[in-house]
């Protein structure tokens, strides 16, 4: 089990048990985490996962593909250097992340 | 207990009224239980729905890693091996990864210009006729059958061929039960899909970019001999079938939905930004899939239920997409309606691949339609729909393109 904290965007963090396999996106799914969507279960066609990498161990983050770079020009929140799709990161360190607030 | 304790799919009533039966499961039967042994049950909640779809340890397949004995093992078997819809993971995580370019956003940018020729050129058809039409035959069925020639490189001339031999091969895709009559009908089509997609797929082989979705996938198989010739095979047909009719059915509806709101036809005609919110709003409003199974991957409980592993659950996606629990006035037709994640294309895993293309088209349909046929009115205010239960569809919508 690998913690992952999730903030949201009125400040709670929540912080879940991460199981081996999951993605950010997959254990976000598992419990019950506001503003992760993961509408196409990883298949990255959605963007609905996008999250903003706050603290993680930048250098043992998978590259971003050409397919998550497009991606991320399709999400609802502002794209920024530290934005990543949460079903492209493995959950293998302990990881923060905030959830982008869901526009209005 | 409720009337509908046990709910009877081939009871007439349903179909009558599609629409408040739902709303009657959602309120009073969230798990309704099929006739006659349980093994089967409707779910038609949006929560419940989207639950069932976004968990990996659901199924596709009854039996787990397990085929149906009545395929047999010709092409046809083939072909429902291969196929994307009828597989878990870890074979279907595999394949969709290899397939998932086609339709990623550079292979759409690249398909904008065709796909916008096609509508605008049949649309231009229809600004053309005096009088009465019927849409389904000249638009609904056109279009979809001349992007997905064009997407697969068949000559357009070749539609019919390719479409007429759909029906032989659906059973062998579904989960229903095969006569050896329509086993041998099956392996006969998968065939001569074989034959005829194998034959484009080799005359083209080495000529396609990463930009075109065949190319893309060729591309995929090249690297290292990762996605097979069948498999390669497999896919396009399934892009056709899979494309043809749902097209249709979200074409028809778009517009029967708009020009039976004229209030929402004229938001349409003044902002047509909101075409790709329209064209989300036609989808959730009246989707073109009713029903999509998965099989229970273990035991658990529901709504105060013990739902075993292995029960087929009929995920109720049109119903879903009118619970009032997760959509405001569902039942109202708004394309200005905010925050619409309807389950239309479904979720989770197999997330419907074609997305992006389906909302390509309606983005160009919806963004053309007013501004070209602004009069355009409906001839016949109760169109004809079929009797399917899974893909109710209009049979024929009368409109008159340059009004009446």
């Amino acid at each position: 089990m690998t913690k992952i904290d999730y903030i949201q965007s009125d400040g709670t963090r929540i912080t879940v048990d991460a199981a081996p396999g999951d993605t950010v996106m997959s254990a976000a799914i598992a419990a019950d985490v506001d503003g992760i969507v993961g509408e196409c279960g990883g298949n990255m066609m959605c963007a609905t996962c996008h999250v903003y990498v706050d603290e993680a161990p930048a250098a043992r983050l998978p590259a971003m593909t050409d397919d998550e770079d497009q991606m991320l020009a399709c999400t609802e929140a502002p794209r920024t250097a530290l934005s990543r799709l949460g079903c492209q990161l493995p959950t293998d360190e302990p990881m923060v992340v905030t959830v982008p607030g869901i526009p209005t | 207990m409720s009337a509908l304790e046990y709910l009877s799919l081939g009871d007439p009533t349903i179909r009558a009224d599609r629409f408040a039966t739902y709303r009657r499961l959602r309120d009073d039967n969230p798990i309704a239980r099929v006739e006659p042994d349980g093994a089967r049950v409707v779910l038609t909640r949006y929560a419940d729905v989207e639950r069932i779809f976004k968990d990996p340890l659901m199924r596709v397949q009854p039996k787990a890693g397990e085929y149906p004995a009545d395929i047999g093992s010709g092409p046809g078997a083939t072909f429902h091996k291969l196929s994307l819809p009828d597989m878990d993971p870890p074979t279907h995580t595999r394949l969709r990864k290899l397939v998932s370019p086609a339709f990623a956003p550079r292979a759409l940018a690249h398909m904008r210009s065709w796909v916008e020729r096609i509508i605008t050129d049949n649309v231009e058809a229809l600004a053309d006729v005096d009088g009465e039409v019927d849409f389904v035959e000249h638009f609904g069925m056109r279009v979809p059958a001349e992007i997905a020639c064009r997407l697969l490189h068949a000559p357009a001339a070749d539609a019919a061929t390719v479409l007429r031999r759909m029906p032989a091969l659906n059973p062998v895709l579904t989960h229903t039960p095969l006569t050896p009559r329509q086993l041998a009908a099956a392996d006969e089509a998968a065939q001569f899909y074989f034959d005829y997609i194998g034959e484009i797929v080799d005359s083209k082989r080495g000529k396609l970019g990463p930009e075109d979705p065949v190319g893309a996938l060729m591309l995929a198989e090249e690297e290292g001999g990762r996605l097979s010739r069948d498999e390669l095979i497999v896919t396009l047909v399934g892009f056709f079938i899979a494309s043809y009719h749902t097209t249709m059915v979200a074409m028809t509806n778009a517009v029967h939905a708009l020009l039976s709101h004229p209030d929402q036809m004229r938001l349409l005609a003044d902002d047509p930004d909101l075409a790709p919110a329209a064209w989300e709003e036609v989808l959730r409003w009246q989707s073109p899939v009713h029903f999509i199974s998965r099989y229970a991957g273990y035991d658990f409980e529901l709504h105060g239920a013990t739902i075993t592993e292995g029960t087929q659950l009929m995920l109720g996606l049109a119903a879903a997409n009118r619970d009032e629990r997760r959509f405001t006035d569902p039942d109202t037709f708004d394309i200005r309606r905010a925050n619409n994640r309807h389950l239309a294309f479904t979720a989770g895993g197999h997330y419907c691949i074609g997305a992006p293309l389906s909302r390509l088209e309606g983005d160009i349909l919806l963004r053309l339609l007013p501004q070209r046929l602004p009069a355009m009115t409906l001839t016949d205010s109760n169109p004809p729909w079929n009797d399917e239960l899974v893909f109710p569809s209009m049979t024929a919508l009368k409109v008159a393109p340059k009004g009446m």
